[in-house]
């Protein structure tokens, strides 16, 4: 009877210690992943660049708005004559430190454009410059829990400076947007700052949506 | 776009790459018999030996067979596309096998050389010939494969998707040598002493791109092309022990183990890795004739 326990017992431990060796993890495809790699002067946010390395970042005011890996950094669609591009990613204080005033946030930025069906038609975003301030241009924010916030614009621009499409393997895959973005809003009287913004994204079908009118 | 500076140092966290596992297995194998062979030589000094007073010759021809290892730095290609760092769990499932020691990443080269030993005095004889070296080398990711960025335009970014990417390298060089023997007898057996360089002049490559998909071999070439040559020169100098066994007015052989051997550590040995600084030790066996001129 001891001995049918003894092996019970040997067997659970067993199958305990396997599936804690089979761990899940989350893998990738080497183009959707965020690959942050820190700007020179500034270290807390991404270097420029034109790779499609989904990163973003920017200052707002004493925080960096940045990429961070659990969460989805771009959703965009086209609606209604009008793009809307929402990173998505965090407000912290420093890099390697999450504290109190780390929250969730994203940014979305909307304006008028050409009919972009799928996400290959984005590439006619290549070096468009967008007032932020130009009619049917709009900027909201979302911290935390709190609900979007529409932002009144003082100044401001949004650049694509770069469309490609992204080929591997002779197969078309995304179209990589890059640029930069800074823009001054007021609230409640007072003015606030966001600066040294820039992103560079690779655009797939997954986060990429039309919707039809 | 990135920086080269940027890059280099992002790689470091980034897309590690394995050198040749089954190579590295030989050479620590091999490193272990060197230190036995070095032991037995310093232990056997005078043992079997026998005093002659026979006339030796100045000149001698060899032929000799060695290998050794060379540790290096790797180089990797601004073509890769860096993977994120690994400071998150599950990542490191994704980690290379690190098959590396203390000092560093080794590779293994293998050499064949012909020289020609002139005896300076009962004690010290030089030697110089030609040598040719080979070794491999292997790019590979710490996935399955890594993206390799090929030539766009402003509208157009291209990727292959390679497993590996295999070089063999091929060197032509002049040792230069030294022997010192601290008995002056022609024993059969005799132990000495030796320190040299070599100065390798030529280098040749052989590469092989493996693709992630096969129809893509098409760019093989393309992918050569972009890959940067080792240097043609580079050089190490080295000292070690050797035994002859056999009498030096007949046919002899002898067997050395050179260590330490220092390398000029900037000399970029393969397309993907830059020497080390310091080889950790090496072996060799050589067959020599006397000839009289």
């Amino acid at each position: 009877m001891k001995i049918r326990y003894f092996i019970i017992a040997i067997l659970v431990v067993n199958v305990a210690i396997t599936l804690n060796g089979c761990k899940s993890y989350v893998a990738f495809p080497p183009i959707e992943e965020t690959i942050f790699i820190p700007d020179e002067y500034y270290q807390q946010l991404p270097i420029y660049s034109e790779k499609g390395y989904n990163t973003f970042g920017a200052m707002f005011e004493r925080y960096y708005f940045v990429v961070n890996r659990n969460v989805t950094p771009l959703k965009m669609l086209y609606y209604n004559g009008n793009i809307e591009m929402t990173l998505s990613g965090i407000r912290k204080s420093d890099l390697y430190t999450y504290n109190d005033t780390t929250r969730a946030m994203s940014m979305t930025f909307s304006f008028p454009f050409e009919e972009c069906r799928t996400y290959e038609e984005l590439i006619k975003l290549h070096n468009t410059m967008i007032d932020l301030t130009a009619d049917g241009s709009k900027v909201s924010i979302t911290v935390g829990d709190e609900s979007p916030q529409k932002l009144e614009i003082t100044e401001g621009e949004f650049f694509v400076k770069r469309a490609q499409t992204l080929v591997i393997d002779e197969r078309k895959t995304a179209i990589i947007l890059s640029g930069t973005f800074y823009f001054k809003y007021k609230e409640n009287g007072s003015f606030y700052v966001v600066r040294n913004g820039r992103f560079d994204m690779s655009v797939n079908n997954l986060y990429f949506n039309y919707i039809a009118p | 776009m990135v920086s080269l500076q940027h890059f280099r140092v992002f790689s470091s966290f980034g897309y590690e790459i394995r050198e040749i596992e089954n190579s590295n297995l030989f050479y620590h194998t091999m490193k272990k018999k060197s230190l036995i062979i070095a032991l037995f030589i310093l232990l056997s000094i005078n043992i079997l030996s026998q005093e002659t007073q026979t006339s030796v010759s100045s000149w001698r021809v060899g032929i000799e067979l060695g290998t050794h290892s060379l540790t290096y730095d790797r180089l990797v290609p601004s073509q890769v596309r860096p993977a994120p760092r690994n400071n998150e769990y599950w990542e490191y499932n994704f980690r290379p096998k690190y098959t590396s020691n203390i000092w560093g990443n080794e590779v293994g080269v293998t050499y064949v050389s012909i020289k020609s030993e002139y005896q300076l005095t009962r004690n010290v004889c030089f030697a110089s010939g030609i040598r040719f070296s080979f070794y491999n080398d292997k790019l590979e990711g710490n996935r399955y494969y890594f993206l390799w960025e090929l030539p766009g335009d402003i509208n157009t970014m291209n990727y292959l998707s390679v497993k590996s990417i295999e070089q063999s390298i091929y060197t032509l060089g002049l040792p230069v040598e030294f022997r010192f023997f601290p008995s002056k007898g022609d024993h059969v057996v005799r132990q000495y002493f030796l320190a040299g360089g070599m100065f390798n002049f030529a280098t040749f490559t052989k590469t092989k791109v493996n693709m992630l998909n096969y129809s893509m071999i098409k760019y093989e070439e393309q992918v050569k092309k972009q890959l940067p040559r080792p240097n043609h020169f580079s050089s190490h100098l080295y000292a070690g022990v050797g035994l002859k066994i056999g009498r030096m007015n007949q046919p002899f052989v002898s067997v050395e183990v050179l260590f330490p051997m220092l390398s000029y550590k900037s000399s970029k040995i393969s397309s993907f890795a830059e020497g080390g600084g310091v080889g950790l030790i090496g072996i060799n066996a050589a067959f020599k004739v006397p000839i009289s001129l």
